[in-house]
């Protein structure tokens, strides 16, 4: 018996509803250790080429860590990765919960599923055997009523449900897989892919325990984590939650506004972590937030997640749909200048209940207002008044999009498709990366993301790399684990050097490993989380037993990463799909500490070619190359690619 | 001098919970930012601004009547 995972694969074919199981060996779980690059390993050996997005030859992977379900803070995370029907490139995602934590002790530690149902179907997987279940009852229910009607008819409470919403089974290009009710894997549109196999749900419960290699170790790490949170860098975002980082983010000139054409938002106190604490969380009102608006996932003992409750007004939003992140009160708020903490609780309830990715939908919606605002779009299109700061046209759009009703089923396209459907120069207010929407933090004032959202896989991403503040005037305070990684020396503001690069690489390897031990990039990381590197290391080495070196979790990191482009080359897709948005380049930012910022062409192009020098792939592609993979052991991936 | 503070997220826990992270704070003349934070026993990792417009230099000097917001800084999210 393995310690830390299962040793099975679940694999389903759901054009003809049968199932296997494949037991790979030890080498195969310490060459990949679950989560993204795992998935990677079956999308690359499954899913032929050119697959389309939205049909049954994609392959959707499931997948664990051999860490998941561990009693540690921060391992109970999946990722999801299937071909996007956004993006068209890879898709990849990952989300928390209880969920990842009950398919472990269900017994498997990934679920590969290819083909599509003739009708909808859910399956029901019970400590190790496999059951197809009818789910033409639950087309069309929201996702609370969903998974309400999946426990009563199968008779238990304590069955976690993964599912999609009604915005899955409408392929809504951003569609999320949701679970609880309230988690999400949301970027990429993967919930699409599930909704286009007829896949409703996967509900799974477990009873078996997971055994670790040192049990003392764990619990150390877990006694350490409980005894350090409250004078750690994650305190204030477990408490207050991560919009708890509204104001910091407006203090620097990095809060976007008005569709990506400020850096500042006045109102930005109105929709901030500390006032959703003292405002809409559940209890607040009696002082009991802390106990009854605050959520967590399997054995956290951070409890960031936000629990909201109205009860009165236009908005009233149910705690059942938990609450808005920072990402989602930016792209509902600063995004299209609306100050209305209600409304945009609202909007995430939506989104939670259809199932949609919030960055890309308010996102989406704020291109729409940029350009309502500019003319090009008008009443007669939208069929609303998208005049800056409208909370009621915003929460309209989003139900709208969720149905694909009027304008909203153009927008439920994304933004980029919508702008090149309906031409007018539309696209010139896009914030698009490979076709995805940027989230909330900026590369015109963090520039190592503008290299980061460029070549990241997946399109624009922010939990990718540590962001710039950790090597400039963070430093001091990270300097100790920065130098576990090679990161050994402050950098300027707003530099994008080759040192800078250094830097985004280094981090962004250590990300990628996290996203595929699925360990939670708030409680694992390079800086200010609550566990370094070192313990990162110790954590994998206590719960499977295997000695592990930093250098050996950072190569996990950059195999995954070559996977990841590996696939997008197959796909045809080149250095010429890492392009930021024009207006990046073009319009300075209006406003506060980055007011006239924007970035310069000829930088940014050299930091690419830096990036594809110290990532060891070809710089005029951006391609791995032959050498690369094959000391990572991806020799079969550079087959693949006729390398 | 007396200058008016703000204080945000779990910083603000270091003033009586009825203050909600306000107030008006009496500091010595020439008292800097870090002065500030030592006196108030705040860490020095935050992100503050005076008067809304950031400043990272913590031996910025205070004046009178300023207005000082401190957040926490935290990457991400």
């Amino acid at each position: 018996m393995p310690y830390g995972y299962t040793g099975k694969i679940l694999h389903i074919n759901l054009t003809d509803l049968t199932h296997s199981v494949e037991t790979p060996d030890e080498a195969f779980y310490r060459k990949y250790m679950g989560g993204s690059a795992l998935a990677m390993f079956y999308l690359l050996r499954d899913m032929p080429a050119g697959a389309e997005p939205l049909g049954p030859d994609n392959v959707l992977v499931f997948a664990l860590s051999v860490l998941t379900g561990a009693p540690l803070s921060g391992q109970s995370r999946m990722t999801a990765a299937a071909k996007s029907p956004l993006t068209g490139a890879i898709g990849d995602s990952q989300t928390g919960g209880f969920w990842p934590a009950e398919l472990k002790f269900a017994g498997f530690d990934a679920i590969v599923i290819k083909g599509a149902a003739r009708e909808p179907v859910y399956l029901w997987i019970k400590d190790g055997a496999v059951e197809f279940r009818p789910a033409v009852h639950l087309w069309g229910r929201i996702t609370a009523d969903a998974e309400d009607a999946i426990k009563a008819e199968l008779g238990d409470d304590k069955i976690e449900v993964l599912q999609v919403g009604p915005a899955g089974e409408n392929q809504v290009r951003f569609a999320a897989v949701m679970n609880m009710s309230n988690r999400a894997n949301g970027r990429t549109g993967l919930g699409a892919v599930m909704g286009s196999k007829n896949l409703k749900a996967i509900a799974v419960r477990g009873t078996s325990k997971l055994e670790v290699a040192d049990k003392k170790a764990v619990s150390d790490l877990a006694r350490w984590g409980v005894a350090k949170l409250p004078s750690s860098g994650i305190a204030g975002l477990g408490k207050y939650g991560t919009a708890e980082t509204t104001g910091a983010n407006q203090t620097i000139g990095s809060l976007p506004a008005y569709n990506y054409n400020s850096g500042v938002f006045a109102d930005w106190e109105a929709i901030d972590g500390t006032t959703m604490y003292d405002t809409i969380l559940k209890g607040a009102e009696e002082g009991k937030q802390d106990r009854l608006g605050r959520d967590t996932c399997y054995a956290c003992t951070v409890r960031c997640k936000r629990v909201v409750e109205i009860q009165e007004g236009p908005y009233k939003v149910d705690p059942r749909y938990g609450g808005p992140e920072y990402e989602t009160t930016s792209t509902f708020g600063n995004y299209a200048g609306i100050n209305d903490l209600a409304a945009i609780a609202k909007a995430n309830e939506l989104c939670n209940q259809y199932g949609m990715d919030t960055i890309s939908c308010g996102a989406t919606i704020s291109w729409a207002y940029e350009a309502y605002n500019e003319g090009k779009l008008t009443q007669e299109d939208t069929g609303l008044d998208l005049t800056w700061g409208n909370a009621e046209s915003m929460v309209k759009l989003t139900e709208m999009i969720a149905t694909r009703t009027g304008f909203g089923d153009i927008l439920a396209e994304g933004s980029q498709r919508a702008a090149e459907e309906m031409g007018r120069g539309l696209a010139d207010y896009l914030i698009t990366v490979k076709g995805q929407e940027l989230p909330a933090h900026m590369p015109q004032v963090k520039k190592s993301l503008a290299v980061i959202y460029a070549v990241n896989p997946f399109g624009a991403d922010h939990q990718s790399s540590e962001h710039d503040p950790a090597v400039e005037g963070d430093f001091e305070a990270n300097k100790e684990r920065l130098a576990m990684i090679g990161v050994n020396k402050e950098l300027p503001r707003r530099s994008l050097d080759a040192e800078k690069i250094d830097f985004a690489v280094r981090t962004q390897r250590l990300y990628s490993a996290l996203d595929s031990l699925n360990l939670c990039q708030f409680v694992f990381g390079p800086a200010w989380q609550l566990y370094g590197p070192d313990q990162t290391v110790e954590t994998v080495r206590a719960i499977t037993g295997w000695d592990v070196t930093i250098e050996e979790i950072q190569e996990v990191g950059e195999r995954r990463l070559n996977m990841l482009r590996a696939f997008n080359a197959r796909e045809g897709l080149d250095r010429k799909a890492d392009k930021l948005p024009a207006k990046l380049f073009k319009k300075a930012l209006k406003g506060g500490a980055s007011d006239g910022f924007k970035l310069d062409e000829d930088e940014f192009e050299a930091a690419l070619d830096s990036y594809y020098e110290q990532s060891g792939w070809d710089a005029e592609t951006g391609n791995p190359t032959r050498p690369t993979l094959e000391r990572l052991g991806l020799d079969w991936v550079a087959d693949q690619l006729e390398l | 001098m007396q200058i008016h503070l703000k204080l945000y997220s779990t910083l603000r826990e270091v003033l009586p919970p009825e203050a909600k992270g306000q107030a008006t704070l009496d500091l010595h003349d020439g008292a800097t930012l870090d002065d500030l934070l030592a006196q108030l026993g705040l860490p020095k990792r935050v992100v503050i601004s005076v008067n809304d417009e950031h400043e990272p230099d913590l031996a910025r000097r205070l004046s009178p009547g300023d207005r000082v917001r401190v957040f926490s800084a935290v990457g991400g999210g």
